[in-house]
């Protein structure tokens, strides 16, 4: 997964920029930050969503990382995890494994945390456990 | 006795002087307290959020673990990249277990750890059940884990 250190077009990062407004479905592969505003729906598979201060999203967002530091209203499901940041507005529904929220974040809606059972088990082996063989597998 | 009463009123009047002016300094003493105790605040806020550290955390694992203190499962998960967390912040990080073997798990305690890019663990937390957890086979339980800096 990459995230929102590198520039230009090589580092795979996608951007909506203050001033532009889209409507629709926005999908993206990698890295993607939004200034502008978007109506619609933000997909990615394992790709990172940052909303800028200036950003405001009237959208269901469906991605890997959503870093919010602007104003969301719709529901986010994030595999990975979720930054609020203390500029953040968020009106909507939150499902994530991992939340990380800052003081004077504004957020108003359910937080429901866990991994979705979507995923192979990828145990650990540990030496000189034999009661690894008793359970297996994870969510 | 006209000179009498003149200094009756004079010395009346020089000690209602001196009670007002013990009062001002009396009140000036104690704003300035006050504001060096609000300013030393301040101060220490800042100081603290200056040397409170920043965590850089990639990955975190969860560490189930039987009434011996034996661990019975662990797995570890990516958080998606690198990210931080430092002062005035919560961090919430919720795993699951799904028991698909053919018997049951019994899970006493339970650990989460918050893991550098190095693998090192950089938090930690655990938990313990008064009477052990029986998760049957083909159930979930989700371990919750919360840090506050």
């Amino acid at each position: 997964m990459k995230g929102f250190k590198g520039n230009g077009e090589e580092s795979g990062q996608g951007r909506i920029s203050r001033g532009v407004e889209v409507f629709g479905d926005v999908l993206f592969a990698d890295a993607l930050r939004v200034g502008g505003r978007v109506s619609g729906r933000v997909i990615s598979e394992n790709g990172s969503l940052m909303i800028e201060q200036t950003g405001d999203l009237q959208a269901d967002v469906d991605v890997g990382v959503c870093v919010i530091r602007g104003a969301l209203r719709g529901n986010v499901n994030a595999r990975s995890r979720v930054e609020i940041y203390k500029t953040a507005r968020v009106q909507g529904d939150i499902k994530t494994p991992v939340l990380l929220v800052e003081e004077g974040a504004l957020l108003s809606g359910a937080i429901t945390m866990g991994k979705e059972a979507d995923r192979l088990p990828e145990e650990i082996p540990l030496e000189g456990s034999d009661e690894l063989h008793k359970s297996k597998g994870a969510s | 006795m006209r000179r009498l009463d003149q200094r009756t009123s004079r010395l009346s009047w020089f000690r209602s002087w001196v009670s007002v002016s013990a009062l001002i300094g009396w009140m000036r003493s104690r704003i300035s307290s006050a504001a060096n105790l609000l300013r030393q605040g301040d101060e220490n806020s800042q100081h603290q959020s200056r040397t409170m550290p920043v965590v850089k955390i990639a990955r975190y694992s969860l560490v189930l673990m039987d009434s011996d203190g034996q661990v019975v499962w662990t797995r570890e998960w990516d958080s998606g990249g690198v990210f931080e967390f430092g002062p005035r912040q919560r961090l919430w990080v919720c795993c699951g277990f799904t028991n698909y073997s053919d018997c049951e798990t019994e899970i006493s305690e339970y650990e989460i750890e918050l893991m550098g890019e190095d693998g090192l663990v950089v938090e930690r937390f655990g938990d313990s059940f008064g009477d052990s957890v029986i998760i049957p086979p083909g159930e979930s339980k989700h371990f919750p884990a919360e840090w506050r800096m």
